[in-house]
């Protein structure tokens, strides 16, 4: 007696269909897994075995061989034991067959039958959505990530007795409530740019970082409120489409980091880790790849406080994933492609003291100021093109009643929105849609000036004001801000503007020191 | 050999045979070529070095290190001066404990024209070290000679200013020997005081910079000059080690205020109240040391900036030496910040002014 049961493997952020096959023949009574299995597969032979025995079924003297296929996939996780219980059942014809192959399995049971939650749902209903398939039988503490993905009708369950009468007529078990996506997307934040008192220059430099998808690098004393402004940059970016909340909310679902109540990230997300972070869970990996805090902090802002206190090669592996877009991670026999698609704002202090260079406060000495910031990945630094610096807070600005309107997080949002939109028409015939992204080449196609500002371009080059890699970032930066004013040509104010946000080599005393 | 090989072979024994023992056994022994031919019995005898020194010198008489320094001076352009040496600098000759022997790639400070060694914070601010750069340039104009110590801060600003003089000498006494460039990061500096003055040490080349040469360059740096003048000298700072071997060698000691409340320039202050000659402007270096000059130096005071229309006039009258913060600015002059950046950053492109970090601005001279 031979059946096969469907389930989706997850690869990255994307699903395979694995097809489980259960043969029961006459032979030397015993029960075998094959199929290219990790441990916790391989275990689950004893755990499907005496979950389905507690669920008051014997077995019978035979010899049972279960296959996942197709056999040459590395096949993880736990989510399969709920399909291995379908397929021998199936096969020795206890459950109803008639729906099955229709139905895609997941879920792991525990040895009493009990049916218990998994990661990565989402994909996984996203996918057999995709490949046709009617129904998903899973947790049921995973229905509501399930609910998300139309196309498919999604039926929990919690023992494995359930799946008697759910085979028989599975229609009657379908779950009815619907989540329609936008119910999750409605859901308001309660940090705004207006908590954020003073520091016009560095929310006008995130502005514009943003409006181009700039890098940017925050510097300043401690306590001036670097963190807090990066933790509002998400919300300035535009709201997520649903593409965009499938992506992030997969990400999360494959990583475990989906929990019931909240089964969708509908926010572009934060991610903020703590710099002793390794280059693994920075960029992703593992014996089995899971994604890194550059994947976890795709679509939104990947914030790295204190920049030189990272160890500077787990800094390095950024530089990848910064130009793709994508984080490629190779194991032998297979390798896991997972989005890395964020925008790094990134904070440091000015030395070790972090009062540098007012030495009324800063008694850090020339050479250690030196090294402080030559800790600072150079190649990291070439690809952040707005650096800003963030002032200490005056009690007036901290206790003023105007609330800035023009610096809160819907206007700003709408403004950049805009200027988002400018950038996708210019460059609709292009592979990218960013200013960030302009190459040397195409700045000269895309970066047009007008006499005065090719003239003072000229001027501030040949002062050595700046280098030939910060004349490239300038003209980017240059374009976002007169996107930011509407203007198609680039003006002198514009140069001026984007040279206020050059890097930290030149500045501190014209970079004496 | 001559008496000038001989003196760079007692130089380059060791480390621990130094200024005070070749002096002494060049009073028993008259010449280095005696000492040279010396015998093991007659130097035990002298009683001036020890076991292990002698046993240095005599095996020194292979020529093996006078070689390798010989090398390094010929590939390097390094020459060498010792105290009985006629081009051994006069100034420096008659101080307490004067370097047995000068290094130096360049030239020497010429003995017949003045010369200033200015010191001070290696971590300044940008006052002090506009007026670094200023006052030394202003006397490089007067023929006067720049000395100090190619450190960070004051130091560097300094040789700046008078490189930045055409025809300007400035020279720079290094704590390690002058094959080094230490900091690294003045190399530009380094190369240029070659062609316009000198790098002096008294140390044999390959020496790194180890922290206890750095007191004994200072009583050279001193040594070779007329007068010190201080800029920001902090409390404990290594200024006041030079200022006072300036006054144990009666070199003149001119000192530029600072506010009261100041660190930076504790020790300046107290150099004043101890009765060092306090600077407000040029002219008072030019009084201290005697020379002549002209009375419109004076109203170098007020730059005339020519080329700026009136709003930039507006913002940069604003600023002075002191770092000014942005907002102040727009406080003022009630522009738009777009427009103040634009003003700003093309007066800095000009170089008017600094952006000193931190939304700082200040004046350059």
């Amino acid at each position: 007696m031979y059946h096969e049961t469907n389930s989706i493997a997850i690869d990255g952020i994307n699903g395979h269909v694995v097809k489980t096959e259960a043969d029961v023949s006459d032979g030397l009574p015993g029960f075998s897994l094959v199929g290219y299995l990790s441990s916790e597969l391989r275990e689950a032979r004893e755990r499907v075995w005496i979950a389905v025995k507690n669920s008051g079924f014997r077995f019978p003297p035979k010899k049972i061989t279960i296959n996942l296929a197709p056999a040459n996939l590395r096949k993880e996780g736990t989510s399969y034991d709920l399909t291995k219980v379908v397929a021998v059942l199936t096969a020795l014809e206890v459950l109803d067959n008639t729906f099955v192959p229709d139905m895609v399995f997941e879920g792991e049971v525990s040895l009493d039958g009990s049916i218990r939650r998994i990661k990565g749902i989402l994909p996984m209903a996203y996918t057999a959505a995709n490949k046709g398939f009617k129904y998903i039988i899973l947790p049921k503490e995973n229905v509501k990530e399930a609910l998300i993905v139309e196309n498919i009708k999604v039926i929990g369950v919690t023992h494995i007795n359930d799946l008697f009468d759910i085979l028989k007529d599975p229609e009657a078990y379908v779950e009815t409530e619907k989540i329609s996506f936008t119910d999750y997307t409605k859901s308001n934040d309660n940090i705004d740019f207006i908590d954020v008192k003073g520091q016009i220059r560095s929310k006008r430099a995130i502005e514009i970082g943003v409006s181009g998808m700039h890098n940017v690098l925050m510097i300043g004393p401690p306590g001036s409120g670097k963190t807090m402004l990066a933790k509002r940059i998400p919300g300035i970016m535009p709201l997520p489409e649903f593409d965009d909340i499938m992506e992030i909310s997969k990400l999360y679902s494959v990583s475990a980091l989906l929990s019931e109540d909240k089964p969708l990230i509908d926010k572009r997300p934060f991610r903020s880790p703590h710099h002793s972070i390794t280059q693994t869970a920075l960029a992703g990996g593992g014996l089995y790849p899971k994604p890194g805090e550059i994947s976890l902090a795709n679509k939104g802002v990947l914030f790295l406080d204190e920049l030189p206190e990272f160890n500077r090669r787990t800094i390095e592996v950024l530089r990848q994933p910064m130009e793709e877009g994508l984080v490629n991670i190779s194991r032998v026999g297979f390798n896991t492609v997972y989005p890395a698609n964020f925008m790094l704002v990134a904070a440091m202090n000015p030395c070790p003291c972090g009062y540098y260079p007012d030495y009324k406060k800063c008694n850090c000495s020339v050479v250690s100021v030196k090294k402080y910031l030559s800790r600072v990945s150079r190649p990291i630094l070439d690809r952040i093109d707005i650096s800003t610096e963030t002032d200490i807070l005056k009690y007036s600005d901290i206790n003023t009643s105007d609330n800035e309107d023009y610096y809160s997080t819907n206007n700003m949002r709408e403004r950049v929105c805009e200027v988002h939109n400018i950038q996708k028409e210019r460059y609709k015939n292009e592979d990218y849609s960013f200013n960030c992204e302009l190459s040397p080449g195409s700045i000269k196609k895309y970066c047009k000036l007008n006499k005065y500002a090719s003239d003072l371009i000229k001027e501030i080059f040949d002062s050595e004001f700046i280098s030939a890699r910060g004349y490239h970032k300038v003209l980017k930066v240059a374009r976002t801000i007169a996107d930011t004013m509407g203007k198609e040509i680039i003006e002198e104010e514009h140069i001026t503007e984007a040279i206020s946000y050059r890097g930290i080599d030149k500045k501190y005393n014209g970079g004496v020191v | 050999m001559n008496d000038y090989d001989y003196a760079i072979w007692i130089a380059n024994i060791d480390y621990s045979i130094g200024n005070a023992h070749i002096s002494k056994l060049l009073n028993v022994y008259k010449c280095f070529e005696d000492i040279f031919k010396a015998s093991e019995k007659s130097l035990i005898n002298t009683n001036i070095l020890n076991e292990k020194q002698i046993l240095m010198m005599i095996e020194s008489k292979n020529m093996k290190k006078y070689n390798l320094t010989r090398e390094i001076m010929d590939k390097d352009n390094i020459n060498f001066t010792y105290l009985q040496d006629i081009r051994y600098p006069k100034k420096l000759r008659h101080i307490q404990n004067p370097p047995f022997c000068l290094y130096y790639k360049g030239e020497l400070p010429d003995d017949n024209k003045k010369s200033i060694a200015v010191i001070g914070a290696r971590n300044a601010n940008h006052e002090g070290r506009e007026l670094s750069e200023k006052y030394s340039k202003q006397i490089a104009e007067y023929g006067i000679e720049v000395i100090s110590g190619l450190a960070y801060g004051i130091d560097i600003c300094a040789h700046r200013g008078a490189l930045s003089v055409t025809g300007g000498k400035t020279f720079a006494c290094l704590g390690c020997s002058v094959d080094i460039c230490y900091p690294r990061s003045n190399i530009n500096e380094y190369i240029e005081l070659i062609n316009n003055g000198g790098i002096i040490s008294e140390f044999p080349p390959k020496t790194p910079p180890i922290a206890r040469n750095f007191p004994m360059r200072n009583r050279i740096i001193s040594g070779l000059s007329d007068g010190v003048l201080v800029i920001e000298a902090g409390k404990n700072s290594g200024s006041l080690i030079t200022a006072s071997m300036a006054l144990d060698q009666g070199r003149e000691l001119m000192v530029i205020p600072g506010n009261i409340r100041d660190r930076l320039y504790f020790g300046s202050n107290e150099l004043i109240k101890g009765g060092a000659c306090l600077v407000t402007e040029v002219k008072d270096i030019l009084d201290c040391l005697g020379i002549f000059y002209d009375n419109d130096i004076e109203e170098e005071k007020t730059k005339i900036y020519k080329d700026l229309n009136s709003t930039e006039k507006e913002v940069i009258g604003l600023l002075n030496l002191n770092p000014c913060p942005l907002e102040y600015i727009l406080e003022k002059t009630m522009l738009p910040l777009p427009k103040i950046m634009k003003i700003l950053i093309k007066m800095e492109i000009k170089g008017y002014i600094r952006d000193i970090g931190n939304h700082n601005y200040a004046i350059r001279l």
